[in-house]
Parts: structure tokens; C-alpha cells; sequence
């Protein structure tokens, strides 16, 4: 069967049934963020499966427990981070660039304080606790989840970054907000899995392991 | 062939096709209203109240008892939805922005609970020997 539809029944085709009314980039990254989800919901799922399988310590209630103020800590430092973001996305749609380049650097600044605070605790269970990426089950799960939310944020940190020098070089205005607020999209994403995972992973711990 | 969805044509251009038909609309959701900075440091400090109010499940949990982890979980999913809704402005977006992230998260949480029940999860300790 051969087709032979005149261009112009075409293009009503396509505004009749191809048309979302959407803005196709912030549709692709809620899509990209839709498989994140599948992403973190798979090593979520098994580290969740996994729990109190170690046989070996330290884990959660054997030889070790988490610092949960210092996560406490962390976890609000991130959300805050979020505040800074969405105040960087409402500045530039105001055309405020100054106000979005110290927003946006706020948020880079407050994610790499997480980062740190990953990279210290990360260091303490490593050196301190002798929790090691194979030492057991809980080990593997637990870093390779923690891990990549923690390379999450490091990409987000550089995407901003990189936003913020586009503002130097004076390639950043209103007309560009959709940028600002895709990136704007990813940062709450990283901040969102964090939510899930601090309570999910450190407040759902077994309580009295302690050294 | 017919179509007899074809109600307006539009003038062609020398290609065979339409001026616009692929490019993006001027959007409702451009247009509507975002929440107020105002809005946002509400929204944040209602995050930092449930965060601290986890922290303090976390600590009461030895007298509270079993009430704890689906407590947690509600608070978690609150922070997420007030995150998503207006951080992420989805409660403004279209529905098809919403299906599109909530459709694969949906699946995501029956997968970590399927799994979860497949490893025993649910079940005491206690009688898990027995399997």
C-alpha cells in the first residue's frame, strides 16, 4: 500500500496528533529523570533486599552504626541547596543575572560542603570502622548506592559551574531561563534521592551497633 | 487518500511543509504563574520541620516502637512531594510531565518491594530460620 498524502495534510497530521503542548527539552529531562528513578530504584532495591544479610560485621547493630547527627547535617545542607537552586531559577526568569550567578554559586558551594561530608564519612567508615567495598554485603550495597548519589552531585556541581561561567561570558539572560531551570530539575532529582536514602539507609539502621 | 481529521490546512513552503509544524508552540505552562520566593522559603523551612522531626522519630523510636519506620516513610514521601511539586515545579507542569516521571517511580517502588518481599524482608527473623 502506497501512501500519497499532500504535504499539507501532513503538517495538520502532526498538529493534530503530534503536538504535547510541551517544551520538548524540559519533556526529554523529566523523561531522563523518569529513568533515573528506575536507576536508584534498582540499587535501592537491593540494598533494601540485602539488609541484615551481611554475615560478617561491621554492619548496621554489629561493630557499627551511622553518625547520625553528622548525616542529619549533611542531608540538610542539601536541601538547602535546593532552596539556593529554585532562588537561582526565580532569579533569572526575573532577568536578575547577578542574583543567579550568586544563587548558583551558592548551591555549587553547599553541594560540594555534601561532598565533603561524603568524602569524610566515607574515610571514617573506611579507616576507622574497616568498612571496605568488599568486606561484606552491607559494604558493597551501601557504597555503591551512596556512591553514585555522590557522582550524581558531582555532576550537578560541574553542570552549575559551568552555567555560572556561561554568566561571566555573558551568555546567560532571561531568554536562556529554561537552561537555568533544567539544570535546576537535575539538582532537586540528586536531592530528592537523597531524601529516600536518609531514610531508608540511615534512619531505618538498626539502633545499638556502635563501637 | 483521505484523512478526515484534516480540518485547516496550512500554506506550504517550498520543502512541502508547513511553516511551524514542528516548532514549539507558545506554551500554557510558559505562561503560568510561579510560586512566589516567599513560597519557596516556606516550603523550605516546612523541610527543615520534617527533617528535624525525622531525627527525632529516629531517637524516640526505643519508646515508640514499631509506629517509627512507617512514620518515616510517610514524612519522607512528604518531603519528596513538596520537593517535586514546588522546587520542581510539577504541581504547575502539565499532567504529562507528571505521568512521565511518576509512571517510572511508581514501577521503581513496586520493584524495591517485590524484591524486598522475595528476600524476606517482611518476614521476623525470628521465623525465618525455619525456611
Amino acid at each position: 500500500m502506497t501512501t500519497t498524502a499532500h504535504p499539507a495534510q501532513h503538517a495538520t497530521v502532526f498538529d493534530d496528533h503530534r503536538r504535547t503542548g510541551l517544551i520538548n527539552r524540559k519533556t526529554v529531562m523529566w523523561v531522563f529523570l523518569g529513568s533515573e528513578c528506575m536507576f536508584f530504584g534498582s540499587l535501592i532495591a537491593t540494598y533494601m533486599s540485602l539488609r541484615g544479610r551481611s554475615l560478617n560485621p561491621p554492619y548496621p547493630g554489629a561493630e557499627f552504626s551511622f553518625d547520625i547527627p553528622f548525616t542529619t547535617v549533611s542531608a540538610t545542607v542539601l536541601l538547602i541547596s535546593s532552596l539556593a537552586m529554585v532562588l537561582a531559577v526565580a532569579a533569572i526568569q526575573r532577568g536578575d543575572i547577578r542574583g543567579t550567578r550568586i544563587w548558583l554559586l551558592a548551591t555549587c558551594g553547599l553541594g560540594m560542603l555534601f561532598l565533603g561530608g561524603q568524602f569524610y564519612e566515607f574515610t571514617t567508615f573506611f579507616v576507622a570502622e574497616g568498612l571496605g567495598i568488599d568486606t561484606n554485603i552491607f559494604g558493597s550495597s551501601f557504597y555503591v548506592l551512596t556512591g553514585f548519589h555522590g557522582a550524581h552531585v558531582t555532576v550537578g556541581v560541574l553542570w552549575l559551574l559551568s552555567l555560572v561561567i556561561l554568566s561571566f561570558r555573558g551568555k546567560l539572560s532571561q531568554s536562556s531561563s529554561l537552561d537555568v531551570e533544567i539544570a535546576g530539575l537535575y539538582w532537586h532529582f540528586v536531592d530528592i534521592v537523597w531524601i529516600v536514602i536518609f531514610v531508608l539507609v540511615y534512619l531505618l539502621a538498626p539502633h545499638g551497633g556502635g563501637h | 487518500m483521505s484523512d478526515s481529521h484534516a480540518t485547516e490546512t496550512r500554506p506550504v513552503n517550498v520543502e512541502g511543509w508547513a511553516p511551524g509544524a514542528f516548532a514549539e508552540p507558545v506554551l500554557a505552562e510558559e505562561q503560568h504563574v510561579h510560586p512566589t520566593v516567599w513560597t519557596y522559603v516556606k516550603v523550605a523551612l516546612v523541610l527543615a520541620a520534617l527533617t528535624a522531626f525525622e531525627v527525632s522519630l529516629y531517637y524516640l523510636e526505643p519508646m515508640l516502637g514499631s509506629v517509627v519506620p512507617p512514620l518515616l516513610l510517610l514524612l519522607s514521601a512528604g518531603k519528596f512531594i513538596l520537593v517535586v511539586g514546588f522546587y520542581m515545579h510539577l504541581r504547575y507542569d502539565g499532567r504529562l510531565m507528571t505521568a512521565l516521571f511518576t509512571g517510572p517511580l511508581l514501577i521503581a517502588a513496586v520493584i524495591i518491594l517485590t524484591l524486598m518481599a522475595l528476600f524476606l524482608q517482611f518476614v521476623p527473623r525470628v521465623t525465618m530460620a525455619a525456611h
